[in-house]
C-alpha cells in the first residue's frame, strides 16, 4: 500500500553493520525486512541511502521473498526470486533469477521481471538480457466469475 | 462311413447356456428363433433380461426383394429374396464369442397375373428363410467359443486336423 | 513475526483457467496482458498460437497478429489478425484458412474472413472450401458465405458455385449440405438424364424442420415438357412416411396433363397397434415405360393402394398376430401383352394364432375373411377357417411332428351375369406329418476341421381329393416347384383350391458347418414326392389323373468355396417328360470390396416369356464384374443375353474413378421394356466426397445387377 511508505522499516537479521559515511548497511542471515504491510525475506539485504534521503535495496540470496498488501482490493501481492532491486522512489521493483509475481490467484514468470508497485505495470523477459538461451515468460490468470469478480 | 445319430454317442454338442433370453431389436425372428429354441430341452427360455444366464441381441434384419431374371418381354421372370440378421450372445453383460450374420436367399418365380396368389407364396417364402435363419443361429450358438483375448502379435493359430 | 515467506506456488490447473507463455511479456494486473515472441495461450480446449498477442482480462478478449493459429476441439484456424473472445468463441480472423475433422469427416477451405460465430460455429466470407486432403485443389465450393454449424450438422453455401479442375460447373444461390452423415444430403444440384428419355432436373431441398423436409425437383424434359416433382419427407419417434407426386402439366408428346402419386406412412398406435398405408397411382399405363427406369418398368405392372391395421399380442407360451388391410391394384395394361385385373380385398381380415399346450402338443389357427371385388368378375366374400393341433417330438437325433387340421371355407357368391347369388363352401381335412433324423461325423477337409451333417426327411400329406371347379379363383395361383414347396401341404397359394393329396416327400439335406465359428461352408439338398394315389385338381378346381408317380425330382447344392468363391445351384428334373425341367448356376468370385465377378447360367424349359400366354425355353446367360483397372480406376459391367432369343436382356458398361476426395461414375444401360422395344440409359455422376452426388446416381442400378457391387467411395484402397 502507498501508506507503507510513511511506516518505519524495521530489520532483523543475524547480523548487520552500517558504513555511516556511504550511508550503507549490510545485513545478513535470515534478514526479515518490514515496512508497514510490506514484508520482504532474505539471506543478504544491502540498504543504501542517498543524501536526499532515497533508500534503494538489494536483497539477494537462495530465495528471495517479497510481500505487500494491494491498495483497493483486499488482495496480497507475493513476488520471489533469486534477487530483489527495490528503489523506493520509483517505487519500481526489480526481481531476476526464476523470478515470479503472484497476486490474487494470477502468476506471473519468468527470468527478469519489472513490477512498479504503484502503478502495478510489469515486464517480463523470458531470458536473461544478453544471453543465448530463450527462456520463457509465463502468465497464469484465473477464470473470472460471471460478474466479472475475481473468484475468491 | 462315421456317421452317427447326434447326441446318441455322447451328449451333441450343448448351447453355451441353460437360461436365455431372446432380445429382439425390431426384428421379425422372434417366433421362429423362439421354436427352434424350445426343441432343446436343455435351454429354458427366461422372459427378461435381469436373472438370465444369458441374453441374446437379435438385430440388424435387412430383407431385399431384386429382380433376378427378367424374360425378353422385359417384364420380372425371377425375384431374389434376401434375408440377413445379426445375433450376439451377451453372458453378464460382456459378448460371449464372435457376433455372427446370416444371409438367406430364396429365388421365386413370378408373374403378374398371379399377384395375389405370388403375395401369399412370397410370405410362405420369407417364412421359411425365417426358419433356415433361425437353425443357423441356434447352429453356430453351440460352436461359440469364448473369445480367448488374443494375446498380441501371436498369430492365429491354424486349426489342427 | 520473522519467519521468512513460504515459497510461491504454480496455482492449480481449473477449468476457465488462461495459460500464457511468450518470449517477453508486459502488463497491468487484472487489465491487460501484451505478450510478444511465439505466443502459446491455451484455455480449456482452445489454443491460440501467434506472433503477437495482446489479451485483455475483462471480456477475455484475445487479439494477436500477424501469423495465428487457432485450434478447438474438431477445428483449426490459421490467418492473420485474430480478435477473439475466448468464453464466448465469437471474434474474427483475416485472410483464415480453415479444416474441421468431425463426425469422421472433413472439410478444408479459405477465405477472406472468418467470424466465429459461437461454439462450433463458423462463417467463411468469400471464401472456397472442400472435403480433399490439403493442397489437394481438385473442385471447390467458391460462395460469398460458407456457414459450418457443427451443432446442427449442417453447412451452407450462399451464392455458391461449384469449381471442377477449375471450370466453374454449377451456379446455385443457396445450398446446404450435410456435415454428418444422418442427414440426406441437401446437396442436391442438377441431374441430367440422357438415352431415350433426355431431361434435366434441378432440385431444391427445403429442411423445413429436424423431422421433416420437402424436395422440389423442377424437370425439363426435352421430349414431353416441364414436369415438377415433390417429396415431402416426415420423421417421427411414433409414425413417419413420405408423400410424392410427380406432375406433367402438358406433355407434347402425348398431350394432356400425366401424372403419380406414391405416399406411404406407418405408425405404432397403443395396445401393441400399428397402422400403415401404401398408395401408388398413375395417370395412364404407359406412364412408366414412359418416365420410369428398368426397374420401375420391369417391377410396375400392377400399382398396389393398400392400408392396413396390424395387432401382436403375445403371452407365455402363445401369441396372435391379425391384421385388417383394404387393398387394390391400379393394373397398367400393355397392348402387346395383356395382364388381367387382379381381384380388390376390400376388407380383408386375416388373423393367425398359436398356443403350445402340455405333453409337446401346440395348437394353430389361421382365420380369414375377404370381400373379393372386381370390375368385371364374380364378386363375394370367403370367411376360412383353418385350427390344426401339432403333437412335437423333438430329440437331438431328430424329430417327428405330426400334425392334424380341418380346413373349412365359406363362400358368399353375389349374382354374377347369369348365375344368381349363391352360398358355397368346402371342408377338408388335412393330416401331415414330418419327421427327420440327424446324422453327424467330423471330417477334415483341406486341413480344416469341419462337422458334416446328414438329414434324411419324410414329410407325408394327405388331404381327400375334392372337385372345387364350382369355386371362384378369388386369389390362388400355383406355387413354384422348390424345395420349401416340397414341405408344404397344398401347392395352391391363397385358399381357393385345396389340392389333394396322399404323397410322402423324401428329402436328403447334407452341411459342412466349419467347426471354428459354425459358419455353413456348404449345403447340399435333394428331394422328391412321391404321390400314392394319382387323383388330383387343377388351377380351375376340375379333377385330373396325375400321369407319374411321383413329383420332379429337386437338387441344390450352395456355399463357400473358399471365403473369396462361391456358388449356388439347383436343378429340377421333369419326371413326366423324362427330362431337365430347369437347373441355374450362380459362380461368383469376390476376393476384396470393390472387386468381384459372377456368372450365372439359367436353363428353364418351358416358361413365360413374353406376357402372358406366350411360353418358350428360357436360356440365359448374366456375367457381371466389377473389377480395379488401375489404381483409382475401375470397370463395371453386365451381360444378361438370352440366348435362345439370341438377344441381349440388359446390357450395362461403365468405369469409375475415384480420386480420394472426388469420383466420376460413367455408367451406360441398354434395356430391354417391352417385346419389340429396348431403351437406353446414360448415367454420369461426379460424387464429391461426404457431400453428395451431381448427376444421375447409378447407384442402385449398379447394386441392383452386379452381385457384390461395393460402391468404391467406401472401399478404401
Amino acid at each position: 500500500e502507498k501508506a507503507d511508505r510513511d511506516k518505519p522499516i524495521e530489520i532483523s537479521a543475524d547480523n548487520g553493520t552500517l558504513d555511516q559515511a556511504k550511508g550503507v548497511t549490510v545485513w545478513e542471515g535470515n534478514v526479515i525486512v518490514t515496512q508497514g504491510t510490506l514484508k520482504i525475506s532474505a539471506d543478504r539485504v544491502v540498504v543504501t541511502r542517498d543524501p536526499q534521503g532515497n533508500q534503494t535495496l538489494q536483497a539477494t540470496g537462495k530465495r528471495v521473498n517479497f510481500r505487500q498488501k494491494t491498495d483497493n482490493k483486499d488482495e496480497w501481492i507475493e513476488g520471489q526470486g533469486s534477487r530483489l532491486d527495490y528503489n523506493s522512489v520509483s517505487h519500481q521493483a526489480v526481481l531476476t533469477g526464476a523470478a515470479r509475481i503472484k497476486r490474487g490467484e494470477d502468476l506471473v514468470a519468468g527470468e527478469v521481471i519489472n513490477y512498479n508497485t504503484e502503478t502495478e505495470m510489469y515486464q517480463v523477459n523470458g531470458g536473461a538480457p544478453g544471453t543465448a538461451g530463450k527462456g520463457r515468460v509465463t502468465v497464469i490468470l484465473q477464470p473470472k466469475s460471471s460478474d466479472g469478480q475475481k473468484k475468491p | 462311413c462315421g456317421f452317427h445319430l447326434r447326441g446318441l454317442s455322447g451328449p451333441a454338442r450343448p448351447l453355451p447356456f441353460t437360461a436365455l433370453f431372446v432380445s429382439l431389436e425390431n426384428v421379425t425372428l422372434g417366433d421362429a428363433l423362439l421354436t427352434t429354441l424350445r426343441r432343446d430341452e436343455r435351454v429354458q427360455l427366461w422372459p427378461q433380461a435381469k436373472g438370465a444366464e444369458a441374453v441374446l441381441r437379435v438385430y440388424g434384419e435387412a430383407s431385399a426383394r431384386d429382380i433376378l431374371t427378367i424374360n425378353r418381354g422385359g417384364k420380372v421372370n425371377e425375384y431374389q429374396l434376401t434375408y440377413r440378421v445379426s445375433a450376439e450372445l451377451l453372458k453378464n453383460g460382456e459378448r460371449y464369442g464372435a457376433p455372427m450374420t446370416i444371409v438367406v436367399r430364396r429365388e421365386m418365380g413370378y408373374s403378374d397375373k398371379e399377384i395375389l396368389g405370388k403375395e401369399q407364396e412370397e410370405a410362405m417364402l420369407w417364412n421359411d428363410m425365417r426358419r433356415d435363419a433361425a437353425e443357423q443361429i441356434v447352429t453356430r450358438l453351440s460352436f461359440l467359443t469364448p473369445d480367448m483375448p488374443q494375446p498380441v502379435g501371436t498369430a492365429h493359430a491354424p486349426s489342427q486336423p | 513475526d520473522d519467519t521468512p515467506l513460504p515459497p510461491i506456488e504454480t496455482p492449480a490447473a481449473a477449468p476457465g483457467q488462461t495459460v500464457l507463455s511468450a518470449d517477453t511479456v508486459e502488463g497491468q494486473t487484472d487489465v491487460a496482458v501484451k505478450a510478444r515472441g511465439n505466443v502459446v495461450v491455451t484455455r480449456d480446449d482452445e489454443r491460440i498460437e501467434a506472433d503477437w498477442l495482446d489479451y485483455y482480462q475483462a471480456r477475455s478478449q484475445a487479439r494477436a497478429g500477424k501469423r495465428f493459429v487457432l485450434t478447438e476441439p474438431g477445428a483449426r484456424v490459421e490467418g492473420s489478425d485474430l480478435d477473439y473472445a475466448l468464453d464466448t468463441r465469437t471474434g474474427n480472423a483475416d485472410d483464415p484458412s480453415f479444416s474441421a475433422n468431425q463426425n469422421g469427416r472433413q472439410i478444408r477451405g479459405d477465405g477472406d474472413t472468418l467470424d466465429f460465430r459461437g461454439p462450433n460455429r463458423y462463417r467463411l466470407n468469400r471464401a472456397r472450401a472442400n472435403t480433399c486432403e490439403p493442397n489437394d485443389d481438385s473442385w471447390y465450393i467458391k460462395a460469398r458465405t460458407i456457414d459450418l454449424d457443427y451443432n446442427t450438422n449442417v453447412g451452407v453455401a450462399r451464392n455458391a458455385r461449384l469449381e471442377f479442375q477449375g471450370v466453374p460447373i454449377l451456379y446455385t444461390p443457396w445450398i446446404d449440405f450435410p456435415l454428418d452423415n444422418r442427414r440426406k444430403s441437401g446437396f442436391l444440384v442438377p441431374t441430367f438424364r440422357t438415352g431415350s428419355e433426355s431431361e434435366i432436373s434441378l432440385p431444391y431441398y427445403f429442411n423445413l424442420a429436424p423431422n421433416y423436409d420437402l424436395t422440389l425437383t423442377p424437370r425439363m424434359n426435352f421430349k414431353r415438357g416441364a414436369r415438377l416433382g415433390a417429396e415431402f419427407r416426415y420423421l417421427r419417434p411414433d409414425y413417419s412416411g413420405l408423400i410424392s407426386t410427380d406432375q406433367t402439366p402438358d406433355d407434347q408428346v402425348r398431350g394432356g396433363s400425366r401424372f403419380a402419386w406414391h405416399a406411404q406412412h406407418t405408425q405404432t398406435l397403443p395396445w401393441n397397434l400399428n397402422f400403415g398405408y401404401n398408395l401408388n397411382y398413375v395417370s395412364d399405363d404407359d406412364y412408366f415405360r414412359d418416365f420410369g427406369d428398368r426397374e420401375s418398368v420391369a417391377s410396375n405392372v400392377n400399382l398396389v393402394r393398400e392400408a392396413w391395421f396390424n395387432h401382436h399380442y403375445s403371452w407365455n407360451g402363445g401369441g396372435m398376430s391379425s391384421q385388417l388391410k383394404l387393398q387394390r391394384y391400379q393394373t397398367l395394361q400393355d397392348p402387346v401383352t395383356p395382364v388381367d385385373e387382379p381381384y380388390a380385398r376390400l376388407p380383408q381380415l386375416t388373423t393367425n394364432a398359436f398356443q403350445y399346450l402340455p405333453y409337446n402338443l401346440s395348437a394353430n389357427f389361421y382365420g380369414e375373411l375377404t370381400r373379393f371385388a372386381h370390375s368385371s368378375k364374380q364378386e363375394g366374400s370367403r370367411l376360412v377357417a383353418y385350427p390344426s393341433v401339432t403333437w412335437n417330438f423333438d430329440r437331438s437325433w431328430g424329430f417327428v411332428r405330426p400334425k392334424f387340421g380341418v380346413h373349412a371355407t365359406y363362400y358368399d357368391l353375389e349374382g354374377f351375369g347369369s348365375q344368381p347369388a349363391r352360398t358355397t363352401s368346402r371342408t377338408l381335412p388335412i393330416f401331415s406329418t414330418d419327421s427327420g433324423l440327424n446324422f453327424e461325423r467330423d471330417v477334415t477337409w483341406r486341413g480344416n476341421s469341419y462337422v458334416q451333417t446328414l438329414q434324411p426327411r419324410l414329410y407325408y400329406v394327405y388331404i381327400p381329393t375334392e372337385r372345387q371347379n364350382d369355386l371362384p379363383n378369388f386369389d390362388t395361383s400355383e406355387n413354384d416347384f422348390s424345395y420349401a414347396q416340397l414341405f408344404t401341404e397344398n401347392r395352391f397359394s391363397g385358399n381357393d383350391r385345396i389340392n389333394g393329396a396322399n404323397q410322402l416327400t423324401a428329402a436328403l439335406s447334407s452341411r459342412l458347418l466349419d467347426t471354428a465359428d459354425g459358419r455353413e461352408v456348404l449345403r447340399v439338398t435333394a428331394g422328391k414326392r412321391y404321390y400314392f394315389r394319382k387323383d388330383d385338381i387343377t388351377l380351375a378346381g376340375t379333377e385330373q389323373e396325375r400321369r407319374t408317380s411321383g413329383s420332379d425330382f429337386l437338387f441344390g447344392a450352395s456355399g463357400e468355396l473358399t471365403r473369396k468363391w462361391s456358388f449356388d445351384s439347383a436343378y429340377q428334373y421333369n419326371e413326366e417328360l423324362g427330362k431337365t425341367e430347369r437347373y441355374n448356376l450362380r459362380l461368383q468370385y469376390s476376393p476384396a470390396p470393390g472387386k468381384t465377378a459372377s456368372v450365372r447360367y439359367r436353363y428353364d424349359r418351358d416358361e413365360e416369356v413374353g406376357g402372358s400366354g406366350q411360353r418358350d425355353t428360357l436360356r440365359q446367360v448374366d456375367l457381371a464384374f466389377q473389377w480395379p483397372l488401375a489404381r483409382k480406376w475401375y470397370a463395371v459391367g453386365r451381360y444378361n443375353y438370352s440366348l435362345r432369343d439370341k438377344k441381349a436382356l440388359e446390357q450395362l458398361a461403365g468405369f469409375e474413378y475415384n480420386d480420394g476426395c472426388w469420383g466420376v461414375r460413367v455408367v451406360g444401360q441398354r434395356y430391354v421394356t417391352d417385346l419389340t422395344h429396348t431403351k437406353n440409359a446414360v448415367f454420369f455422376q461426379l460424387e464429391l466426397k461426404d457431400l453428395g452426388g451431381i448427376g444421375n446416381n447409378p447407384l442402385d442400378v449398379l447394386r441392383l445387377s452386379i452381385p457384390g457391387y461395393s460402391p468404391i467411395n467406401e472401399t478404401r484402397q
